[in-house]
């Protein structure tokens, strides 16, 4: 695969990971991605590294009795 | 199919959501005492504005534009936080239709083995704020390039732009990290390496 190519794939496998793509071009990128167990690697690598940041991402807790607070607070 | 009341609504369309909005609150604010105040200004808004909101379509995009328009409109105001840009950061930066497209193809999966968790937080809370924005909204929260565009106002090609950026500035950031940990890329430096043959 020459660098056009390789450049167009990562291309292709971000805009997929980013949805953004359309339903047909999703079907034939994972048709074209099936046939090359490299290209597959680094849709893989690339999702992990994704799911790495979501998973290191500091998500505070809820503060205490903030559900009950919202809910309070809206008059019935 | 039974109409939902507006408090049956509010329960089951807009509380499941209330994580991730405390999550991107915090986030902008850096505070979780702010950030909870936000989140409650958001949910006080959409109920009373949910007459507003059509049953069963995208109830936590809905929610974070509340969120985003709260932050922007009233705690910036209030807090007297104006939007700090780092024009040394951004330069290059444009807002045009025709930026390529991001990704975190240079970053190595082995960087995060050596992470606590804090470094990838500080990482993005570094990043201006239009640029964190897009980071929380496609990255963390999954949001498609659209809904991001209806959540911020901007053009979906803006919305592309800003992720290219954010994204090379967030792999930067994380790379220099490594690098002040003695962290080493032994695949020897191989980044236009070809996918196959």
């Amino acid at each position: 695969m020459d660098q056009f190519n390789f450049t167009e794939i990562r291309k292709k496998i971000t805009s997929f990971l980013d949805h953004d793509m359309s339903p047909e071009d999703q079907d034939s990128f994972l048709t074209q991605i099936q046939k090359d167990p490299n290209s597959q690697n680094e849709l893989i690598r690339e999702r992990l590294i994704r799911s790495k940041i979501r998973e290191n991402i500091h998500r505070p807790h809820l503060s205490p009795g903030l559900v009950d607070r919202i809910k309070n607070k809206i008059v019935r | 199919m039974k109409k939902l009341s507006p408090h049956e609504r509010f329960e089951l369309e807009f509380l499941p959501h209330i994580e991730a909005l405390n999550t991107f609150a915090f986030h902008l604010t850096y505070n979780e005492e702010n950030a909870a105040d936000l989140v409650q200004e958001t949910y006080l808004k959409a109920f009373k504005f949910i007459d507003k909101y059509e049953e069963g379509t995208n109830a936590k995009a809905w929610l974070f534009k509340i969120l985003k328009n709260a932050y922007i409109n009233d705690y910036r105001k209030r807090n007297k936080r104006p939007i700090q840009v780092d024009y040394e950061e951004v330069s290059g930066y444009h807002d045009g239709d025709d930026a390529p497209l991001a990704s975190y193809f240079d970053l190595r999966e082995e960087l995060f083995d050596h992470m606590m968790g804090d470094e990838v937080t500080a990482a993005i809370n570094s990043l201006p704020e239009d640029f964190r924005t897009v980071i929380l909204l496609c990255d963390i929260e999954d949001f498609s390039y659209e809904e991001i565009s209806k959540i911020i106002d901007v053009p979906i090609g803006t919305v592309r732009s800003r992720l290219f950026r954010a994204r090379n500035m967030l792999k930067e950031k994380l790379n220099n990290y490594a690098k002040t940990m003695g962290y080493k890329d032994h695949r020897g430096g191989h980044d236009d390496q070809e996918i196959s043959e």
